[in-house]
């Protein structure tokens, strides 16, 4: 017998509430181990004795083969004398935590059960509610936790005597499927129009879809709120629905009936296509091969997605058209409606007719919205499906909550280490919105029963949003603010549990509320999370007249970068044709009247796009330097404009010159905005290139709401790969604001914030627009 | 005392929920991984009839839940 040894080891790291010490636990039983572990208070604390072959093959296992959420910084291994245990024991910790219970995205239909919603013979042929143990409702129908059918949505339907049956049955996929109904006991389905209402599931399912293929307009209520549908291919009915919904110009969302017709639609590769099918079922964004007139003005994409419910199915095989436009039921930026009377209200005069389900929707959740990109799959809305998953174990002892940013808003709560970030809510200008907002963070808090004296609350920087001061009155002990554009670099880092790494942060994106109070969106940084970001570089300054308000007219934005160059032509004349608009913003800078300074990239676009001719009023948020980015694809790669890196900035005089310039001349427009976007690829890349080699760095984080720009992704993959600079984006959370509240969560918890007070303080002193 | 049997995956993020519950409650079981152990698996299949979702919960020999919180897994081999 091999004389036994000891040794007494500490695990640093995300370690506690990730199954570590069951897993050490095992580890010790299979290496014929004794000892005990525990949670010290400075990780996990382990004592192991027995023959030397098995301490080593332990220590081995520790570090090559943790738990798959556990994410390790350190091990200390110190050699210790055996005291003589015949066993491996899970010692009490002081703080024994109960582990946290986690609130199940939405699932979509499973096979078996469409099996039966298609078979003449079952009891839930043709029901809209069939479900099980594997698919269906969760997060849209818990009011409270535990997930138990009373505390369901589901509540007030008794099961009978079928249904409890199968409930009762562990041989039964119905077992304990909480949300569990058939045509007997459940809720069901009705049509209603003017001209009177069609009772039944299968009768208003059939005239739903009699309707659909008549042209007419559909309000349905699906698993998180109401949809507007109506014949993706009937040019009619998509104009009707954008000018009764109030929706310009923004693309609509497509259903295909299945992958086929979808394949049909857009290109998809095997990773979309994945994408597509996954559980979460995402509106896929890809390159459009069908022409739709209608549906995505302007936009060489498509989004589509797939049936995820009984009632899609249902419709489809009710003879609906197999492509159908699918948008969240709202006038136009206001939140998906959800609650019947309110769809009601505020659809009448949209929808042609009702399809209206009784089971009641707990909470507003919109369809995801995903693409596969040149880094991988990323999601740009993360809501149905995916919310309210933890996307990431941030180490922190205190739960915190961390607000976002007002538009695109989501909010993070970390409980126990698990970052949930909560669906996406949309833009807090709206009442509904913040609504939505307020009752998300009182759903969160009181599900995963946080104690509000316990939580650390995060909110962005800005004095003035809506969620910092939504944030302010909840009362928190400790309210901190974090810095928008590090919020966004924090987010990447973050999924990635990097939280020492030192790397080169790049934040672009429209508007955040800057250390210096002016309107920030192209700014560079170095530093890690654990650390905090420090700003390096950033776009040169330029007057944004109207401050925020600029963002909807390019026009107003290019007044202010345009009045840094030197003999500008007569831009109100051809080929320019500014309107008067641009003369009033001009005015604004000259007395300086509401004129702030900015260093934002959108602004950036949006005067490059007004260049190139799109002069009017934006009517949705990026919809310029979206117009821009198509422009660009259609031209083949040009010689890059100049965007120098220079006396610690990135100078955009000579890439708005060479603008102007080359439409003076005549050029094409798409060979213009090709220039002019891989002018700043090229610019970028040589600032990131001098940083890193400066700071000896090798990772560059791109993040914020202009890394949506897939072309921009592509140039600056080509360009930087030759640097061995490894490039780091958004997967589990959007570049854009959606993504922000994970990213001050994980700052806060490395304590990199701004007490709130001190940024009242600034408030009362900066008068910010 | 019930003698309690969860049967579950390494994978399977759900099983590792249950357990941490189980272990939060102080409640003494056995675990089988029935990705890896054949005899567990089949176990498993006599119990719940042929279903494929795991974790499962047993109780004196007698399934008392399947699933945690309305997510489970399927286990992929025969």
């Amino acid at each position: 017998m091999t004389m036994a040894s000891a040794c007494s080891i500490r695990v640093r790291g995300v370690v506690q509430g990730v199954g570590f010490r069951p897993f050490v636990y095992r580890l010790a039983r299979a290496n014929t181990l004794a000892g005990w572990v525990l949670n010290g208070e400075g990780g996990v604390e382990i004592f192991v004795e027995g023959a030397q072959p098995g301490l080593q093959a332990f220590v081995q296992d520790l570090k090559t083969q943790p738990p798959p959420a556990a994410s390790i910084a350190e091990i200390e291994v110190h050699a210790a004398a055996p005291v003589g245990l015949n066993e491996f024991t899970i010692r009490e910790s002081q703080h024994r935590e109960r582990p946290t219970v986690r609130i199940s995205p939405d699932l979509p239909v499973c096979d078996a059960c469409l099996k039966e919603l298609f078979d003449p013979v079952d009891p839930r042929y043709l029901y809209p509610y069939i479900n099980c143990t594997n698919c269906g409702p969760r997060y849209t129908v818990v009011v409270g936790l535990p997930y138990d059918r009373p505390n369901t949505t589901m509540r007030r339907w008794p099961l009978d005597e079928y249904c409890d049956a199968q409930y009762r049955d562990p041989g039964n996929r119905r077992f304990h499927a909480q949300p569990v109904a058939c045509p007997a006991c459940g809720p069901s389905y009705s049509l209603c129009s003017d001209a009177g209402i069609v009772h039944g599931n299968e009768a208003s399912i059939r005239k739903a879809a009699q309707l659909l293929n008549d042209g007419s307009i559909l309000a349905m209520k699906g698993i998180g709120g109401y949809h507007l549908a109506c014949d993706a291919r009937n040019t009619t009915s998509v104009a009707a629905l954008r000018e009764r919904k109030y929706r310009k110009e923004k693309p609509f969302a497509l259903m295909a009936v299945d992958i086929a017709v979808a394949r049909s639609l857009v290109e998809l590769g095997a990773e979309a296509e994945a994408l597509l099918l996954s559980s979460a079922r995402p509106i896929v964004l890809a390159l459009a091969k069908a022409e739709l007139p209608g549906v995505a003005p302007d936009n060489d994409e498509l989004g589509v997605m797939l049936p995820y419910t009984p009632l899609h199915h249902l419709l489809f095989a009710a003879g609906t058209p197999e492509i159908l436009v699918m948008t969240s039921a709202n006038r136009s930026s206001e939140p998906i409606a959800y609650e019947d009377e309110e769809a009601l209200d505020r659809l009448s005069g949209i929808a042609d007719a009702f399809l209206i389900g009784e089971r009641p929707i707990a909470r507003r959740v919109d369809d995801s919205v995903a693409r596969v990109g040149t880094f991988g799959a990323v999601i740009l809305r993360r809501a149905r499906g995916y919310a309210p998953g933890a996307v990431a174990t941030i180490p922190s002892e205190r739960p915190i909550l961390a607000v976002g940013a007002d538009l695109k808003n989501s909010v993070t709560l970390v409980v126990n280490g698990q970052a949930f970030v909560s669906q996406h809510i949309g833009d807090l200008g709206h009442y509904e919105s913040l609504r939505a907002f307020e009752g998300t963070i009182q759903d969160l808090i009181s599900m995963y029963e946080v104690r509000l004296e316990d939580l650390i609350v995060v909110h962005d920087s800005h004095p003035q949003y809506l969620s910092t001061a939504h944030a302010l009155t909840l009362g928190a002990r400790q309210p901190v603010a974090v810095q928008h554009h590090r919020a966004h670099l924090a987010s990447v880092l973050a999924e990635r549990g990097e939280w020492e790494t030192r790397v080169v942060g790049v934040s672009f994106d429209g508007t955040g509320y800057g250390d210096d109070g002016s309107i920030w969106g192209g700014e560079i940084f170095v530093g890690s999370v654990s650390r905090g970001f420090e700003r390096v570089t950033h776009l040169r300054s330029a007057s944004l007249p109207g401050g925020d308000a600029a963002a909807q007219y390019p026009v107003q934005a290019a007044a202010g970068f345009l009045a840094q160059l030197d003999g500008l032509p007569n831009l109100t004349a051809a080929p320019f044709n500014f309107p008067q608009r641009y003369l009033n913003a001009l005015e604004l800078i000259r007395k300086d009247v509401r004129t702030f300074s900015t260093t934002s990239i959108g602004r950036l676009f949006d005067a490059a796009a007004a260049l190139l001719g799109f002069t009017r009023e934006v009517t949705f948020e990026g919809q310029a330097a979206m117009w821009l980015e198509q422009l660009a694809r259609s031209a083949a790669l040009a010689e890059p404009y100049p965007f120098p890196f220079a006396s610690g900035e990135l100078d955009f005089r000579l890439l708005l010159q060479s603008v102007i310039r080359d439409r003076l001349l005549g050029r094409e427009r798409g060979k213009i905005a090709r220039a002019f976007q891989r002018g700043l690829s090229q610019g970028l890349r040589d600032a990131l290139v001098a940083i890193c080699q400066m700071q000896n760095l090798d990772v560059v984080v791109l993040s914020g709401g202009v890394f949506q720009n897939e072309p921009l992704l592509q140039d600056l993959k080509s360009l930087l790969g030759p640097e061995r600079i490894e490039i780091w984006t958004n997967h589990a959370v959007p570049p854009n604001d959606g993504g922000i509240s994970l990213g001050q969560a994980a700052l806060a918890a490395f304590g990199q914030f701004e007490l709130s007070t001190e940024v009242a303080r600034s408030r009362d002193e900066n008068n910010y627009a | 005392m019930a003698k309690i049997e969860l049967y579950g995956t390494a994978r399977c993020p759900h099983t590792q929920e249950m357990r941490e519950w189980l272990e939060w409650q102080r409640r003494e079981f056995e675990e089988y991984d029935v990705e890896a152990d054949s005899a567990a698996r089949h176990r498993m299949r006599v119990l719940a009839a042929g279903q494929r979702s795991v974790p499962l919960l047993v109780e004196d020999g007698k399934v008392v839940q399947i699933g945690w919180h309305g997510r489970s897994c399927m286990v992929d081999v025969e």
